[in-house]
């Protein structure tokens, strides 16, 4: 186990160095070693690249990755459920409803220069208000409702409702607006300013901490609402910690990157399958090495070297992940679950 | 030993709120106690209320009137944590968790006394050990609990709640997936712990002969109060047989069994020098729907008796008599004839 956990320690420090190397714009390695260690480059915009684009992204995705995967364990765990995902309870449409609203909407007033309305932090303030709402209503529903089958098939009514009406709005929306917010819903990790991480990196800490903190917890809760009861559990206190962490996990991740889904689904079950247990203390820990990795690969592979296109970073990692999923399945033949 | 009940309830009804706020009460005014030590089966037909009624006891489900008391202190009055130092619950449902070690399952049972990041102490690595031991797992530690049997699961599951260290143990059901001899097997853990640990184990089943041979006390649900008494009054003042009674089943006061019974079945009297002998000629006749007599003047007389080689039944049946040698499946051959159904 300490093994594993040393090798990914390690895999990820050399992932993340890997994507500050590549990148459309061809910089030596030992260039951005210099530029890292504080040093000038010999080429004033490879030292502007590596500082302000490739190392901020880089940090996005390892967070990103590690955000997600967390939140997916959660979920997984909550609703004992396999299939679970840190989009289950809705945040995702909420913040997708949130950011067509705002697209969409301010479009229809004005006309022309809304282009600049919609800048980055209006975006981000819309889809975070989005999963926020979302939150509330779930919590609010998790008051009468206490069974959580119940509450997962609510999630999905919701978001079916929510994408109901962006799908109208888009219908009727200016092809440019529209465009914009197909963009946001592909994901990216790039769009993200040195600034920004200020912003981004603090509530994925606190959402981190806090589901660090329900570790025991949820080790109690995978037996089961009655077991978890019959031991002394405060199930609804639980709970909540539990929605406020994946909050502030996916709906952050969601606000700066639009939704990435995949990963959240599928590392869980690679660290359950790759460290056999279920002590979340270890899954923890697991999820966060495991999802910062596939992320920055999928962003490693995302770019081509030498173009300047970038692929949509959520199909790439579910085309890495997916066929590393079946091979771990098909070779251990375990069977996936919570 | 401490003569105040480890639990009991007062005027208790049970059931559940409906969506609407509407009362559906199963069961109402109950009045039953344990004491230290006691073994105790819940009996009753299916959805009488004997899940609903230990989880009430266990603080699972709020109870829609009376009262229950742990140690004299009303369930409701506990803090959580406390109440879990008191009562532990094994429920129906099978944990079925893939990749959970046995260990780590047992001591999930430290939770109410551990912190909130549940370390372990030495103590606590102690007491999970002696719990894996009782429950006879401790071999199978590192085992997950996909490679268990179903007996061995329920075994873990068991030793988790001697890890939780309650006197008093509920467990719902816990023989419903096993095979006979893991059913007994359990049992006679459970007898083992309430007679030299000391803790009341209230069971609830659908095994009767389960129910009557290895517990001190019944709480019998017969449809409108839910009755407690040893196994043995139940029996003899006919409350188990009217529990039970229905017109498809007939409740024999000699083996404790149910039988079916059948309508118009030619009843059928079976004498023989062979108690065992006896004993199978008539389970085969009931098998095909004869009812047995004990009087002589039955519709048919069977004498069986047993050479060497083959057992031999003498058959007199309306004025005429038939002797058949053989087996039990010969028998079964000819049974036809003498069909138990009257024409």
């Amino acid at each position: 186990m300490f093994f594993l956990f040393a090798l990914f320690s390690v895999l990820l420090l050399i992932l993340f160095f890997v994507d500050l190397c590549t990148g459309s714009v061809f910089i030596p390695v030992k260039e951005v070693i210099s530029v890292l260690s504080g040093h000038k480059s010999s080429v004033p915009e490879w030292h502007f690249i590596v500082t302000d684009y490739r190392l901020p992204k880089a940090w996005v995705a390892l967070f990103a990755g590690m955000a997600l995967s967390v939140s997916g364990l959660q979920m997984q765990t909550l609703f004992r459920n396999p299939l679970a995902g840190p989009y289950v309870l809705g945040i995702m449409s909420g913040a997708n409803l949130g950011v067509a609203l705002l697209v969409m909407g301010v479009s229809w007033f004005i006309h022309g220069e809304y282009a600049g309305i919609v800048g980055s932090f209006s975006v981000v303030a819309a889809a975070w208000t989005g999963a926020f709402v979302v939150l509330l209503l779930v919590m609010m529903v998790s008051l009468r409702v206490n069974d959580m089958m119940t509450l997962l098939v609510l999630g999905m009514l919701f978001t079916g409702a929510s994408s109901a009406v962006v799908n109208m709005l888009q219908y009727f929306t200016h092809e440019s607006a529209l465009k914009t917010f197909v963009v946001w819903t592909m994901g990216s990790l790039s769009g993200i300013s040195p600034d920004d991480l200020y912003i981004f990196i603090p509530p994925i800490v606190a959402g981190l901490f806090l589901s660090f903190m329900m570790s025991q917890k949820m080790n109690v809760l995978l037996l089961g609402d009655t077991y978890a009861r019959s031991m002394g559990l405060n199930i609804r206190f639980i709970r909540w910690m539990i929605f406020i962490s994946t909050c502030l996990l996916a709906g952050t991740v969601t606000a700066f990157c639009g939704p990435i889904g995949f990963i959240g689904v599928v590392v869980p079950h690679l660290a359950r399958m790759f460290f056999r247990t279920t002590n979340h203390w270890i899954l923890h820990g697991a999820c966060m090495l495991l999802g910062g990795m596939l992320l920055l690969s999928g962003d490693i592979l995302s770019r081509l070297p030498g173009h300047a296109v970038q692929l949509p970073v959520d199909a790439v990692t579910a085309l890495i992940g997916i066929p590393v999923m079946i091979w771990i399945i098909v070779k251990n033949f375990r069977f996936v679950s919570v | 030993m401490n003569h105040f009940p480890v639990i009991r309830t007062e005027h208790l009804s049970i059931g559940y709120t409906l969506p609407g706020g509407n009362d559906f009460e199963i069961v109402n005014n109950i009045h039953v106690c344990a004491g230290e030590g006691e073994m105790i089966a819940v009996l009753g037909k299916n959805g009488c209320g004997k899940s609903t009624l230990l989880r009430t006891l266990a603080h699972l489900q709020q109870p829609l009137g009376g009262r229950v008391y742990i140690h004299e202190k009303e369930n409701s009055q506990y803090r959580l944590a406390e109440l879990a130092r008191k009562v532990s619950f094994v429920s129906t449902e099978p944990v079925r968790l893939h990749h959970m070690t046995v260990y780590e399952l047992v001591a999930l049972g430290r939770t109410p006394y551990a912190g909130w990041f549940g370390f372990m102490n030495e103590e606590d690595k102690q007491i999970i050990r002696r719990a894996m031991e009782e429950a006879g797992i401790i071999h199978l530690q590192q085992k997950h609990l996909d490679e268990l049997s179903d007996g061995e699961r329920q075994r873990a599951m068991i030793a988790r709640t001697l890890a939780q260290d309650t006197p008093l143990i509920l467990l719902d059901e816990p023989t419903a997936f096993l095979d006979v001899s893991n059913r007994y097997e359990i049992i006679h853990l459970l007898r083992r712990l309430s007679r030299t640990k000391n803790k009341t184990v209230i069971y609830s089943t659908h095994e009767l002969n389960i129910a009557l041979g290895e517990s001190d006390q019944l709480w019998l649900f017969t449809g409108k109060e839910v009755v407690q008494g040893t196994p043995e009054d139940l029996v003899f003042e006919g409350k188990m047989a009217r529990a039970f009674d229905s017109s498809q089943l007939h409740f024999d006061l000699l083996t404790g069994e149910f039988s079916g019974k059948q309508a118009g079945g030619k009843s059928v009297y079976v004498s023989s020098a062979d108690r065992q002998l006896k004993e199978w000629t008539k389970r085969f006749f009931i098998r095909n729907g004869f009812v047995v007599s004990s009087s002589a003047k039955a519709d048919m007389q069977v004498e069986v008796s047993r050479t060497e080689e083959s057992i031999c039944w003498k058959i007199q049946d309306a004025g005429r008599e038939i002797l058949l040698h053989g087996s039990f499946s010969m028998l079964q051959k000819n049974i036809k004839d003498f069909s138990g159904v009257k024409n």
